[in-house]
């Protein structure tokens, strides 16, 4: 996918993000996007890894200050103590001109990852996306191993959080099916 | 065994290699960085730049000592800190002295000319980052290692910080990130004082030492919202009385880019270097293999540029002699702001009808924003408390993205261009649908 397609992705993820009335701070962009293409199969094309708060993805790091130097989005400064949302620019509409056929395509994938992951917390985006990245390393491993594994990436995460969060990625991938949102496997 | 140096260094004045480490700082991959720029043709547009990657390695193996002692000091560890920092004094000391190591290797990978084009001419997915892991796990460099105890997976994992994708534990990520942090990496530090220093452009300094003083490792700032439970992993962040000299740092960074890294004509030259390197390498890139590495150096490539520069028939001859002749080519178009809201994309559309137009030997496009680290990370009040700096700044959640955006036209066509371009460019610029490839897998 273009780069300037994921932007245009991006940008309806932040504005579908800020409907469901999530934080939408860079974390919460970083961790959507990572379940849009990993679990729901839409085919962006940037490479995570496992970084601070789980998968991330230095690409779409640049991507994000691109954007906001082209004002396709801003940033949104929060009373203290709080840190910043994203929000889109003047600059985004322009993006739903350039790539109608990828929004109408993804838009419901979109819409669906805003919903349920939009409004987490960091500290659960951060668990549920590390799990997701287990499974995705580790498909046949049990639960308990996947777990511990988890528990080993990001120690202050128990292995009980980390059995939680792997069965959170089960119900979401099963919304998601049943949502008909999934595009892969 | 070698003794120990003290190197003199303008921006730190003395910068002490111990005698372990003159086996890293007498091998010959170190002592290659004298022979790479580190700024690349900077030093056309600011003579002053001609430093080397060399001195910035030092320094910066200086100051990511500061930090480490600053962020490891008892006094300064919060409950949280001290779980993940090793209170054996030993395992301490060893992580120092990887650290140290790790900062003095960190750019041993670089091509010649440092970054200039560096995606264009390595072959897909590797970067300097591999070459230099390639350099730490060489041969000479592994009986380094023996002979100094270290384990060159801990070097390569602090030396690349998140290049590498080996996951890093949380102490591990700390280290990493006091060498390459997007923020507050000694990298970073150093390279804006010393190429604010070399180029004159003064607005490139701050107040490092009050900054490294007041370094911290700390939970991330907090987040809102319906689950406002943040995460507990640790990051660089800095007390309350750093803050300011945190904002200069972020300033002094946005100045650094609008004035220097992305000046018009340093970006022209990198581009006319980047040509002419396709031109002349063999199947356009540069080599992997570690010998050939080690001595391509910018020395190599200026002789081969010089001596193409005069024979017509040489690959890259006409680049070359861009180069060296100062017959770059000139900006015909940079969009303005209004321009970018209205279509991000007309600069691009504007190359392409000027390719169409005039030729692809006389255009070129250059779009260049600097990475997106937003600058938030946390601040520790002086009650304990921690909270974002874009909530305790007034500044820092203000500082515009620096961007080079350009279509460059070659001076002999630059007349007949611009008039083409004053009659066209609201058609060429207008908004329109791309071409959008939905098969599967796109």
């Amino acid at each position: 996918m273009t780069e300037s397609r994921r932007a245009a992705l991006v940008a309806q993820l932040v504005e579908r993000l800020r409907a469901h009335e999530s934080w939408a701070g860079e974390t919460h962009v970083q961790k959507s996007t990572y379940v849009l293409q990993q679990l729901l199969g839409v085919p962006m094309g940037l490479p995570f890894q496992l970084y601070k708060f789980g998968p991330f993805s230095f690409e779409l790091r640049d991507l994000l200050g691109q954007m906001r130097s082209l004002r396709q989005l801003e940033m949104e400064l929060q009373p203290y103590p709080y840190g910043p949302k994203l929000t889109v620019g003047p600059g985004a509409p322009q993006l739903q001109t350039r790539f109608p056929k990828t929004i109408r395509k993804y838009g419901a994938a979109v819409d669906f990852v805003a919903s349920e992951v939009g409004p987490l917390g960091v500290g659960s985006l951060e668990r549920m996306a590390t799990a997701l990245l287990v499974q995705i390393e580790s498909p046949d491993a049990g639960a308990r191993e996947q777990a511990a594994r988890l528990h080993a990436y990001k120690p202050h995460v128990s292995v009980e959080q980390a059995v939680e969060a792997l069965g959170q990625v089960d119900q979401l991938a099963g919304r998601a099916q049943e949502a008909g949102v999934t595009l892969a496997a | 065994m070698s003794r120990p140096i003290q190197v003199r260094d303008p921006l730190h004045v003395f910068v002490e290699v111990a005698a372990a480490e003159r086996l890293v700082f007498d091998c010959p991959a170190f002592q290659r960085l004298r022979h790479i720029h580190q700024l690349a043709l900077c030093y056309l547009v600011y003579p002053g730049a001609t430093h080397r990657r060399f001195e910035h390695s030092l320094g910066v193996m200086e100051l990511a000592s500061r930090i480490f002692d600053v962020v490891t000091d008892q006094g300064n560890l919060t409950d949280q800190a001290r779980s993940i920092v090793p209170d054996d004094p030993h395992k301490l000391h060893y992580w120092r002295q990887v650290l140290r190591v790790a900062a003095l290797c960190h750019d041993t990978g670089h091509l010649p000319f440092s970054h200039a084009a560096e995606k264009e001419l390595l072959p897909a997915g590797t970067s300097h980052e591999s070459l230099s892991e390639a350099v730490v796990r060489s041969p000479q460099m592994l009986q380094v290692w023996k002979e100094m105890k270290l384990d060159a997976d801990d070097i390569v994992a602090l030396a690349n910080g998140p290049a590498d994708e080996t996951p890093l534990g949380p102490w591990e990520a700390i280290l990493s990130e006091i060498i390459t942090g997007n923020v507050f990496g000694a990298d970073r530090i150093d390279y804006l004082l010393r190429d604010s220093l070399h180029t004159g452009v003064a607005y490139g300094r701050f107040d490092h030492h009050r900054l490294i003083e007041s370094l911290r490792i700390l939970p991330p700032a907090p987040t809102g919202g319906t689950d406002a439970e943040s995460s507990v992993e640790p990051t660089l962040g800095v007390t309350a009385g750093g803050l300011q000299s945190a904002e200069a740092l972020v300033l002094a960074r946005y100045f650094m880019f609008s004035q220097v890294y992305l000046h018009r004509v340093r970006r022209i030259y990198d581009i006319h270097l980047k040509d002419f390197l396709q031109a002349w390498l063999p199947d356009g890139r540069f080599s992997l293999e570690l010998d050939d590495h080690l001595a391509m150096t910018d020395n190599e490539v200026n002789a081969a540029m010089s001596s193409a520069a005069r024979d017509p028939a040489a690959p890259g001859h006409v680049h070359a002699a861009r180069i060296a002749e100062r017959k770059h080519f000139k900006t015909l178009y940079k969009p303005t702001a209004s321009d970018v809201e209205r279509n991000a994309a007309g600069a691009k559309q504007l190359h392409d009808a000027a390719v169409a137009k005039f030729g692809a030997e006389e255009v070129r496009y250059d779009r260049y924003s600097k990475d997106g680290g937003s600058n938030v990370f946390p601040v520790v009040e002086r009650d304990d408390r921690v909270v974002a700096s874009s909530g305790a700044s007034d500044v820092l959640g203000r500082v515009p993205t620096a961007m080079s955006h350009y279509v460059f036209v070659s001076r002999e066509r630059y007349t007949e261009a611009h008039a083409w371009m004053t009659t066209n460019l609201q058609d060429i610029t207008a908004p329109r649908a791309e071409d959008e490839d939905l098969e599967e897998g796109q």
